[in-house]
C-alpha cells in the first residue's frame, strides 16, 4: 500500500484528508507539525509522497521540504504544500526549498488523488 | 450670505477676544500678531462695506486666528499648577448654566477676568474653562480608551473559543461521519454479500431447477401412468368380473361334470356286472367298464378338488374386482402430484421474481455506494472551511494584540500631552500595513482591500493568480 505523510497543526485538517486518502487506498502517517515530521522521517519513515501544510507553528513547510530533501531517501520523494497561504512570495520560497507543487485550501478531493495519481504512477 | 459672513466673523472676534485674553503671557510677537490683527479686523468692518470688507476682515481674522493657535498651544505646552485647575466641567456641551457660572470658571489660570465677564454666544466657552473641559474630555477619553483592551481580550477569548468549537464540531462531525459510513460500509458489504449468496442461491437453484424439472417430469409421467393404472384398472374391472362369470359357469359345469362322472360311474358299474354275466365273452367288456369306472372316480375327484378351488378364486377375483378403494386412493395420489406441480411452478416463479429484486437491488447498491463515497470525500473536503476560518479568527486575534500594543504605547504619550506623537498618521498607517503582512489568504486581503478601498494586491506581497493547484 503506498503511504503518504500528512502534516499539519490543524487537527481538523488531519482527520478530514486522512479520510479522503485513506479511503483511495492510501496509508496515511499524520504530523501535527514540521518537527513532529522530521522526526518520523528521521526514525526511518519513508513515504511515497509528503503533504504539508505551509503555515505552521514552529517549523514551516518550506522547512520541512528543505530538511526531508537532505535526506537521500527522500530525495526524489515527491513533497506537496497543501495551505491557506496564497502569496507568491510564499509558493516561490516552497518552490526553491524543492517542493513539488502547491495546493491552495479549500482544494477538491478528486483533484487532490488526480495529483497524487499523476506524482506516483501505479500507486 | 452676507448674515453668514457677518455672523461667522463675530464668533471669529470672540475667539480673538478670547486669545487677546490669553495674550497675558504670550511671547510679544504672539502678542502683537493677536492684537495688530485684532485692531485691524476691527477698522476693516468699521470702515469698509459690503464684499471687500468681509474679504478683507476674513484675510485678517485668519492671520489671527493662527495667531491665537499659537498663543494657545504655546499655553497648554506650560505646565499648570493642580490648584489653579478650574473644576472640571460635567457637561459635554458645553453651553449649559455651569459654563456661565463665573465661581465655577474662576480661578482657571490664564483665564482673563474680560473672558470671564465677557456675555458669551451659547455653545462658546473661555480659553481657561475651554482647556479645563478639554483636558478633563482628554483624561476621560484616555481611561475609556485605556480600558479598550481589556474588551479586546474578552473578543478574543470569544473569538479562541470560536476557533476552538468549530473545531471540535469539525472532528466530531467526522468521527461521527465515519460511523455513518461505517453502517453504510456495513449495509453495503450486507448487500453485496447476500448478492453472492443469492448468486450461489442461484446457481444451486439452477441445479436444483434441473432436478425440479425432473421432479416435475416424473409428477407428469406418473401422473399419466395414473391416469393409465385408472383406466387399466377400470379396463380389468370389467374384465374381472368376465372371469368371475366365466370361472361361476366353469365351477357349475364342473358340478355336471361330477354329476355325469356319477352316472357314468354307475352305467360302468352296470356294464361290469353285465360283462360277468356274458362270462368269458364279456372279459373285454369288463375291462374297459372297469378303465371307465376308474376314469369316472378320477373325474369325480378331479371335480371334487376343482369346485372349492375355483370357488375360492372366483370370490378372491370377485373381491378384486369389488375393491373401489384402489382408485380412490389412485385419485388421490393424482390430486396430490397435481398440487405438488401446482406449487413446484409457484415456488419457481416466486424464486425468480425473488432473484430479479435481489439483482436490481444489488445493482443499485453498487450504483449508490459510488455515489455515497463521492459524497462522503467531497462532505470531509469541505471540512477545510474549520481551517481556513480558523486562520481568519487568528489574524484577527492578531489585529487585537497589535490595537492592544498601540494603545499601551499610546496611552502615556496622550497623558503627557504628547498627542501629536501618539496619533502620528503614520503610526496608524504602520499598524495597517502589519495587519495586512499577516495575512496568508487572497479573503483576507480583498476583505481589507474592500474595507479600506485599498487595492488587494498591494502590501507586502502579490496574491497568487490562477489555479487554486500547482504543480512546479
Amino acid at each position: 500500500m503506498t503511504s503518504i505523510l500528512l502534516v499539519d497543526d490543524s487537527a481538523t485538517i488531519l482527520m478530514s484528508m486522512s479520510q479522503i486518502l485513506g479511503r483511495a487506498g492510501y496509508e496515511v502517517s499524520q504530523a501535527a507539525s514540521g518537527e513532529a515530521a522530521m522526526g518520523k522521517l528521521n526514525g526511518g519513515t519513508k513515504p511515497k509522497l509528503i503533504i504539508t501544510d505551509y503555515n505552521m507553528p514552529g517549523m514551516n513547510g518550506a522547512e520541512l521540504i528543505r530538511q526531508a530533501r537532505k535526506l537521500a531517501a527522500l530525495r526524489f520523494v515527491p513533497m506537496l504544500v497543501l495551505t491557506t497561504e496564497s502569496q507568491q512570495s510564499k509558493r516561490d520560497e516552497a518552490k526553491a526549498a524543492g517542493a513539488t507543487g502547491w495546493l491552495v485550501k479549500p482544494v477538491d478531493p478528486a483533484q487532490l488523488l488526480g495529483v497524487i495519481k499523476q506524482l506516483i504512477p501505479g500507486a | 450670505m452676507a448674515h453668514g459672513i457677518k455672523r461667522s466673523m463675530r464668533e471669529a472676534l470672540f475667539e480673538i477676544g478670547n486669545a487677546v485674553g490669553a495674550c497675558r503671557s504670550l511671547p510679544p510677537p504672539a502678542m502683537i500678531a493677536v492684537i495688530g490683527g485684532t485692531a485691524v479686523a476691527f477698522i476693516a468692518l468699521l470702515l469698509m462695506e459690503g464684499a471687500v470688507a468681509a474679504t478683507t476682515a476674513a484675510i485678517v481674522v485668519a492671520l489671527t486666528l493662527l495667531g491665537s493657535e499659537t498663543a494657545l498651544r504655546w499655553r497648554r505646552s506650560q505646565p499648570v499648577p493642580a490648584d489653579a485647575v478650574a473644576p472640571r466641567v460635567a457637561s459635554e456641551g458645553g453651553s449649559g448654566d455651569a459654563d456661565r457660572d463665573p465661581e465655577r470658571l474662576a480661578g482657571a489660570e490664564g483665564c482673563p477676568a474680560w473672558a470671564l465677564a465677557h456675555p458669551r454666544e451659547p455653545g462658546l466657552v473661555p480659553v481657561g474653562a475651554a482647556f479645563d473641559q478639554a483636558r478633563a474630555k482628554l483624561d476621560a477619553l484616555c481611561d475609556y480608551v485605556q480600558k479598550l483592551p481589556e474588551l479586546f481580550n474578552i473578543m478574543k477569548e470569544h473569538t479562541k473559543n470560536v476557533i476552538d468549537d468549530t473545531e471540535r464540531a469539525s472532528n466530531s462531525f467526522i468521527e461521527n461521519f465515519n460511523e455513518v459510513d461505517r453502517k453504510i460500509k456495513q449495509l453495503r458489504d450486507l448487500v453485496l454479500s447476500s448478492d453472492v449468496d443469492i448468486t450461489r442461491i442461484d446457481q444451486k437453484y439452477n441445479d436444483s431447477g434441473a432436478r425440479n424439472d425432473e421432479l416435475l417430469d416424473h409428477i407428469k409421467t406418473s401422473f399419466e401412468k395414473n391416469n393409465s393404472l385408472i383406466e387399466f384398472i377400470i379396463k380389468e374391472r370389467v374384465a374381472f368380473a368376465a372371469i368371475v362369470e366365466t370361472m361361476r359357469r366353469l365351477h357349475e359345469e364342473l358340478h355336471v361334470i361330477g354329476e355325469i362322472a356319477g352316472k357314468i360311474k354307475l352305467l360302468a358299474l352296470n356294464a361290469s356286472i353285465e360283462a360277468a354275466r356274458a362270462s368269458q365273452h364279456g372279459a373285454g367288456f369288463a375291462v374297459i367298464a372297469k378303465e371307465i369306472r376308474d376314469l369316472s372316480d378320477q373325474t369325480h375327484k378331479a371335480t371334487n378338488t376343482l369346485s372349492p378351488l375355483i370357488a375360492e378364486a372366483c370370490e378372491a377375483v370377485e373381491e378384486i374386482a369389488a375393491d373401489q378403494g384402489v382408485e380412490g386412493r389412485l385419485r388421490e395420489q393424482l390430486d396430490l402430484f397435481r398440487s405438488m406441480q401446482q406449487h413446484l411452478e409457484a415456488l419457481t416463479e416466486t424464486f425468480n421474481q425473488m432473484l430479479e429484486h435481489e439483482r436490481a437491488l444489488t445493482a443499485h447498491t453498487g450504483e449508490h455506494s459510488a455515489g455515497i463515497e463521492n459524497a462522503i470525500c467531497r462532505t470531509l473536503a469541505e471540512l477545510q472551511f474549520q481551517d481556513i476560518v480558523r486562520q481568519q479568527l487568528e489574524g484577527v486575534i492578531s489585529a487585537f494584540d497589535d490595537l492592544h500594543l498601540a494603545i499601551e504605547s499610546a496611552l502615556p504619550m496622550i497623558r503627557d500631552g504628547k498627542e501629536d506623537q501618539a496619533v502620528d498618521a503614520g503610526a496608524v498607517e504602520e499598524l495597517i500595513t502589519q495587519m495586512r503582512s499577516r495575512y496568508v489568504m487572497a479573503q483576507q486581503r480583498a476583505a481589507h482591500a474592500r474595507a479600506s478601498g485599498a487595492s488587494a494586491s498591494g502590501g507586502t506581497g502579490s496574491s497568487a493568480a490562477g489555479s487554486s493547484i500547482e504543480l512546479f
